[in-house]
């Protein structure tokens, strides 16, 4: 039997630093799509909140900290980081997506100039701030764009699409910076 | 051109896939008559001014809605989801 070494999503493609903005992967943490059933949503809340700490997040928000945090996506909830209570399941539709996704964390002062090119949306930190949620695409990839801090946002794509989205981060980093 | 998506708020429409007239939500009974089938498939309005259209928001909420827009102005009047409208189908 080959010994087979589990790689992350995006092994070898991260961390990348241009200028004074760096990008690089979290693969540290368990993620888990919560899918509410039909009326349970307050019941779910309650019970997230004693197994994880956070209750549902708003819509476009996330609630939680780093290393627990629930993340408002779209018509269901996405737990970043603990193993999900296996009881919520009573709630909601639980189905565990640590491998499906990449998140890579942005890190500097030319984050939003960046984003700013791949997405139609508005990230400047006034309209998307910190706790704020949005799926939107970047280029043709599907994202989710989370922003953790004022100089920091975490963006989450499809496993399958790690290098293309490293690659088109890469590409628009070098460009912004190269006009500083 | 931006879509008011119920579940996202307003967002630009390159977010969003467009599958055609809203009339193909109103898949008529499979016992229906030929006529009622061929209009079904075949015939669509194709109207100066209101009408509705069905949108999948593919790089947001996923969801699949139902867009009133008018061709004259261009204006977006609304969007529902398109759930609220039929039920769910599954």
């Amino acid at each position: 039997m080959i010994k087979l070494l589990p790689k992350t999503a995006a092994a070898g493609l991260t961390p990348i630093k241009i200028s004074n903005t760096t990008i690089i992967e979290i693969d540290t943490l368990t993620l888990t799509s919560i899918s509410a059933n039909k009326g349970k949503s307050e019941k779910l809340s309650e019970h997230l909140k004693k197994s994880h700490g956070m209750s549902l997040p708003h819509s476009g928000r996330a609630s939680g900290r780093e290393g627990a945090r629930a993340l408002w996506f779209g018509q269901h909830t996405l737990l970043v980081g603990p193993k999900c209570d296996e009881k919520l399941n009573k709630f909601a539709i639980l189905t565990d997506q640590s491998d499906a996704w990449v998140i890579l964390r942005m890190s500097g002062d030319l984050i939003e100039d960046v984003l700013m090119r791949l997405s139609p949306v508005d990230v400047r930190l006034k309209t998307f701030k910190v706790g704020s949620v949005v799926r939107t695409g970047l280029l043709h990839v599907n994202v989710t764009l989370h922003r953790i801090g004022a100089n920091t946002i975490d963006v989450y794509g499809f496993r399958s699409m790690a290098k293309t989205l490293c690659h088109e981060l890469t590409q628009a980093l070098s460009s912004v910076a190269a006009r500083d | 051109m931006r879509i008011p998506c119920p579940i996202c708020g307003e967002r630009d429409r390159r977010e969003f896939y467009y599958v055609g007239d809203a009339e193909i939500v109103n898949r008529p009974s499979p016992d229906a008559s030929e006529d009622l089938w061929n209009d079904y498939l075949h015939n669509r309005e194709n109207p100066a001014g209101v009408t509705k259209d069905l949108w999948y928001h593919e790089s947001g909420c996923n969801s699949w809605l139902i867009v009133t827009r008018n061709t004259v102005t261009h204006e977006v009047e609304s969007a529902e989801l398109t759930v609220d409208i039929k039920g769910d189908l599954s």
